[in-house]
C-alpha cells in the first residue's frame, strides 16, 4: 500500500493503480510508441512561448526531437532487437538541477521501462512546465494508452515512499550524489532489480595551449566554457575544476591570459558572485596557498578565481570551491594525471585536436577514473552513455535465443 | 616594532582620516612583515598573491585573511611554548571553533586597549556590577570561550560583582534586591550578551513581575543579533523592552569577535558602531572586493592593530554592514561609524550533487 | 508549398521575424536567434523536411543563407 500518500504531489500521473505498473507489457527499446511520443513531446515543448524562457528546457525539448531520437536509435541498431525494457523504473532526480529528471525518465522510458519519477522537491518551474506538457501530449487519443508508463512526482523526504517505490521497481536511478544515494539505499529493492547510482563526481578540463593561442572563435569558446562552469554554478559533476594547459609553461602563460580575458568578458553581466561565494572562493584559494603552495592569480574581480599549482597533489581536488574557482596545472604531457584520477573523476572536456591522445593515455594507463571524452561545451549534454554506463543496455534485459 | 604603549596612550577617538590612516598603515605594514617572518601560513598566503608588503601604502591594500582560516588552520607567529592563553569562538555543537593564540603581551594588550575603550564610555571609577549571565559560565578557565572571555574581560570594569542568573539560569532575585539596595543612588554597570539578556534576563523579569530600578544603570551587550532577528527582535525593540521592565536608559550595543579581542566597536549614543584608532571597519563589494562608498552595504573587512601573536591584523568577516560616516557622528567621537547587518547567506547552488548547502555551512 | 516557403516558414515562426527580414540573417544577429532560438530553428527545419541533421551541420547552420548549402546536402534544394 502507498503510505502517506497525501505527501505525494503528482505533477503527471499515468496509473491510477501502482501495483498494476509490474504487469504492463514491456516495451522494446527505442519501440515506435515511445519515439513518436518524445517526438510529440518535443513539438508541444518548442512552440511553447514559455519554454523560451528556460534554455535548459528548450535544450531538452531539442534533445527529444524526432531527428534526434531517430539518430539515437540507429546508433542501437543491432544491439537492441532481442531486448526489453526490465519493467519499472524508479528515479530519484537531484535537488538543484531541475530538467534532469526528464532525461531519467527518456533514458527508462526509451529503454523499454515504466517510470516512477521523483523530481525535486523545491518548485522549479521548468519541472512543472515539461510535465504540462507531457500531460497535455497524453491527452491525444493515440497517446492515452502510453500514459500508464509515466508517473512524476513530489515529495518530501520519506523513507516510506521511497521503501514503496522501490519494493515496485525492477530499475532504481538515484541522482544527487552520495548523501542521497545512501539515504535511498536504506529502501530495499527486489532481489532481480538493479540500481545504477551517480555519485559525487569531479571533473576536469585539459587544453592545448597552442590551439588556444591560435583559436579564432574565443567568443564561441566562452559561451562553451560557461555552460561546462558557470551555468550551473561550477557544481555539477561535469563541470571542471582543473584546466590543465597542454603545452611548454610559456604557451601555458599566453593560453590561459588570453582564455581567461574572454572567459571574463564573456561574463560580464551574465554571472553575479553572491557575498558568500565570494568569500568561500578567496577561502579556498588561501587553503591552497597554504597547503598547496599554489599562486592565487589576481583576475580583476571575484569572478574568476584561478589557482595556479606547480605540481599536482593527489589531494588537490579537496581543495575544490564552487562559483568559479579553477586549478589550474601546465605541463608538456598527460602524466601528471596518473597522481590524481581516482575513481571520483568523470569527465574531462577538451579543447584543440586531442581527444585521441587523452583517450589512449586513459586506456594505456588503465585508470580507474574517467568516463568521458568530451569537447569544451558539451560537458552537460545528456547522452544515453553517461558516468560510464550504457544506459539502454543496463536498463533492459536480452532474451536469448 | 610596533609600540604599544605608545599606542594605547593616544585617546581611542581621537584622531581624524588622515591622521588614522597614515597611523593605521604604519603599525599594520609593521604587523604584516612580522607575521610574514613569523608565520609559515601567512608567508604562504603572501607569496600566493605575490603581494608586496614593504611596497604598502595604505592598509586598505593588504591582504586580508578570511577568518574561516582560524577553523582550519592553527596560525601563529609565536612558539608554542610562549602561548599563555587560547581563545575560542563560540561556536554551537559540532561547529568548528575558531582557535586564537596568545602570548602575554598579546593578552595583556588585549585587556589594556578594551579598558581603553570602555572607559570612554564608563568613565575611570569602577561601578557596582551586574553579570547578566550565570556563574557557571567563567567556570572553566583552561579554554576561554567567547562568552566566557568577555565576561571575564569586562569584568575588570565593575566591582562588587553580581551575577544575575545562578547556575541553573534562573533569575536571582533575592540577590539582585538586596544589591540593589545596597547601591542606591549609584550609577550600575551591566554586562551581557544580547541573546541571554533577552532569553534569560527581560522575559524572566517580563513574567515574573519583578521590576528591579535600573535607570541608573549603564548596559554594555554584544554578542550578535542573528537570534534576535530570528525572533524579530529589533535594536530599537530590545531598548524600549527593556526601560519597560527596569527602567534602563543607557543601552550600548557592541561588535567585536574572538579573532581581534580586545578592539571592540561600541555604540555610541546616536545609535552608530564607531572604530577607535585601535581599528577599523572597511566594507567590500562581493564582485571584486573593491571597498563601498558610504551608506553601500558590503562584506565587513576588521583590522586591528593587536594581533601580533597571530596574523589576525585584517581579517575578512562573514558579515554585511554599512559604513554610515567617518569622523562626523554628532556623538563627537572621530573615526568610521556603521551598522551591522548580520550574517551573510548560505547560497542556494546549482549543481548535481545534493550535499553542497550542508558541507559549506 | 516550395521548398522556399518551408524554409522561410521555419524562420519567420522561430524568429517572428518578416519574409523581409530573411537575407542576410545571421547566427546572434538578432535577439531571437540565439541558441535557443537555434534549437527551434533546427527543429522546425528537420519536422518541415522530414530530415535528421548531423550535429557538425547544427553547429555550422550560421546564416540564412549557409543553411541553404547545408539543407542541400540533404538533397533540399531551396
Amino acid at each position: 500500500m502507498l503510505p502517506n500518500s497525501n505527501e505525494i504531489q503528482y505533477l503527471c500521473r499515468g496509473t491510477a493503480d501502482f501495483e498494476l505498473l509490474p504487469s504492463l507489457p514491456k516495451l522494446t527499446p527505442f519501440s515506435q510508441q515511445a519515439c513518436d511520443f518524445l517526438a510529440e513531446l518535443s513539438s508541444e515543448i518548442m512552440k511553447n512561448p514559455e519554454s523560451r524562457q528556460y534554455p535548459d528546457v528548450i535544450t531538452f525539448g531539442f534533445f527529444c526531437r524526432k531527428g534526434n531520437v531517430s539518430r539515437l536509435k540507429e546508433a542501437y541498431q543491432g544491439k537492441i532487437e532481442n531486448r526489453l525494457g526490465r519493467g519499472v523504473s524508479f528515479h530519484i532526480a537531484p535537488s538543484n538541477v531541475p530538467i534532469n529528471f526528464a532525461y531519467s525518465m527518456v533514458a527508462a522510458f526509451l529503454a523499454g521501462n515504466a517510470c516512477i519519477v521523483r523530481a525535486s522537491a523545491k518548485p522549479f518551474r521548468q519541472i512543472d512546465l515539461v510535465c504540462e506538457c507531457m500531460n497535455r501530449v497524453f491527452a491525444q487519443d493515440r497517446f492515452k494508452s502510453l500514459h500508464d508508463y509515466i508517473t512524476v512526482v513530489r515529495y518530501p523526504r520519506s523513507k516510506e515512499i521511497n521503501d514503496y517505490f522501490s519494493s515496485l521497481s525492477d530499475v532504481r536511478v538515484i541522482w544527487g550524489g552520495d548523501a542521497t544515494i545512501s539515504e535511498i539505499r536504506q529502501s530495499p529493492l527486489p532481489p532481480r532489480s538493479i540500481e545504477i547510482a551517480f555519485a559525487d563526481r569531479y571533473s576536469i578540463a585539459v587544453f592545448d595551449a597552442k590551439a588556444m593561442c591560435a583559436a579564432e572563435n574565443m567568443t564561441q569558446i566562452a559561451r562553451d566554457f560557461y555552460n561546462d562552469t558557470y551555468l550551473y554554478d561550477q557544481n555539477a559533476c561535469s563541470s571542471p575544476r582543473l584546466i590543465y594547459w597542454l603545452g611548454s609553461e610559456e604557451e601555458a602563460q599566453q593560453a590561459s591570459e588570453r582564455f581567461w580575458t574572454a572567459i571574463h568578458e564573456s561574463l560580464q553581466g551574465k554571472y553575479t558572485v553572491e557575498p558568500v561565494i565570494a568569500v568561500d572562493k578567496y577561502t579556498a584559494a588561501c587553503r591552497c596557498a597554504i597547503d598547496l603552495g599554489a599562486e592565487i592569480k589576481p583576475w580583476r574581480d571575484n569572478l574568476i578565481s584561478r589557482i595556479r599549482v606547480s605540481h599536482l597533489r593527489a589531494d588537490v581536488i579537496d581543495y575544490r570551491c564552487a562559483g568559479g574557482s579553477f586549478f589550474e596545472y601546465a605541463a608538456t604531457d598527460l602524466n601528471a594525471l596518473r597522481d590524481i584520477i581516482t575513481r571520483k573523476y568523470q569527465t574531462i572536456s577538451y579543447f584543440g585536436e586531442i581527444k585521441d591522445k587523452i583517450a589512449e593515455f586513459i586506456l594505456s594507463n588503465g585508470l580507474s577514473g574517467v568516463d568521458r571524452i568530451v569537447p569544451i561545451g558539451k560537458t552537460a549534454d545528456f547522452t544515453l552513455v553517461w558516468d560510464g554506463y550504457d544506459l539502454i543496455s543496463q536498463m533492459s534485459r536480452i532474451i536469448d535465443f | 616594532m610596533v609600540n604599544y604603549d605608545e599606542i594605547l596612550s593616544i585617546p581611542p577617538y581621537s584622531m581624524d582620516k588622515d591622521q588614522k590612516h597614515t597611523f593605521l598603515t604604519g603599525v599594520l605594514k609593521e604587523l604584516s612583515a612580522h607575521h610574514y617572518e613569523n608565520c609559515e601560513g601567512y608567508r604562504r598566503i603572501i607569496d600566493g598573491l605575490s603581494y608586496d608588503i614593504a611596497a604598502t601604502e595604505s592598509y586598505y591594500d593588504l591582504p586580508c585573511l578570511p577568518v574561516r582560516l582560524f577553523k582550519e588552520y592553527e596560525l601563529r607567529s609565536i612558539a608554542e611554548d610562549s602561548v599563555v592563553k587560547t581563545m575560542t569562538s563560540s561556536g554551537t555543537t559540532g561547529q568548528q571553533v575558531s582557535k586564537i593564540f596568545l602570548d602575554r603581551e598579546a593578552s595583556a594588550n588585549q585587556t589594556k586597549t578594551l579598558t581603553k575603550i570602555v572607559s570612554s564610555y564608563l568613565g575611570s571609577t569602577r561601578l557596582p556590577m551586574i553579570i547578566l549571565d550565570t556563574s557557571a559560565i567563567v567556570k572553566n578557565r583552561a579554554m576561554f570561550s567567547a562568552r566566557g572571555a568577555g565576561i571575564l574581560g569586562f569584568q575588570m570594569f565593575g566591582r562588587d560583582k553580581i551575577y544575575a542568573l545562578n547556575e541553573n539560569m534562573e533569575l536571582d532575585v533575592e540577590g539582585l534586591t538586596a544589591f540593589l539596595e545596597k547601591h542606591k543612588g549609584e550609577d550600575i554597570f551591566l554586562f551581557g550578551f544580547t541573546f541571554m539578556i533577552w532569553q534569560h534576563f527581560y522575559e524572566e523579569l517580563k513574567k515574573s513581575g519583578y521590576r528591579p530600578d535600573l535607570s541608573r544603570g549603564i548596559l554594555i551587550h554584544g554578542g550578535g543579533w542573528k537570534k534576535l532577528v530570528d525572533k524579530k527582535v529589533s535594536p530599537a525593540e530590545f531598548k524600549a523592552a527593556l526601560r519597560d521592565v527596569c527602567g534602563i536608559q543607557r543601552v550600548y550595543d557592541y561588535y567585536g569577535m574572538v579573532e581581534q579581542t580586545g578592539t571592540i566597536y561600541m555604540e555610541c549614543e546616536c545609535g552608530h558602531l564607531h572604530a577607535s584608532i585601535f581599528s577599523d571597519v572597511i566594507t567590500r563589494r562581493a564582485s571584486d572586493f573593491s571597498v563601498c562608498e558610504k551608506g553601500e552595504k558590503g562584506l565587513i573587512e576588521v583590522v586591528s592593530v593587536l594581533p601580533k601573536s597571530y596574523p589576525g591584523h585584517a581579517l575578512l568577516t562573514e558579515d554585511e554592514g554599512i559604513v554610515l560616516g567617518e569622523d562626523d557622528c554628532p556623538c563627537g567621537r572621530k573615526g568610521k561609524y556603521f551598522s551591522i547587518l548580520g550574517r551573510i547567506k548560505n547560497a542556494e547552488v546549482r549543481g548535481c550533487s545534493d550535499t553542497y548547502a550542508t558541507k559549506f555551512k | 508549398m516550395t521548398n522556399l516557403e518551408l524554409y522561410n516558414n521555419a524562420f519567420k515562426e522561430a524568429f517572428g521575424v518578416e519574409e523581409a527580414d530573411l537575407a542576410g540573417l545571421e547566427y546572434q544577429g538578432i535577439a531571437n536567434w540565439d541558441s535557443v532560438g537555434h534549437m527551434n530553428l533546427v527543429s522546425l527545419l528537420e519536422d518541415a523536411f522530414d530530415i535528421m541533421m548531423d550535429t557538425d551541420d547544427i553547429i555550422d547552420f550560421s546564416s540564412y543563407e549557409k543553411g541553404k548549402e547545408i539543407l542541400a546536402k540533404y538533397e533540399k534544394t531551396i
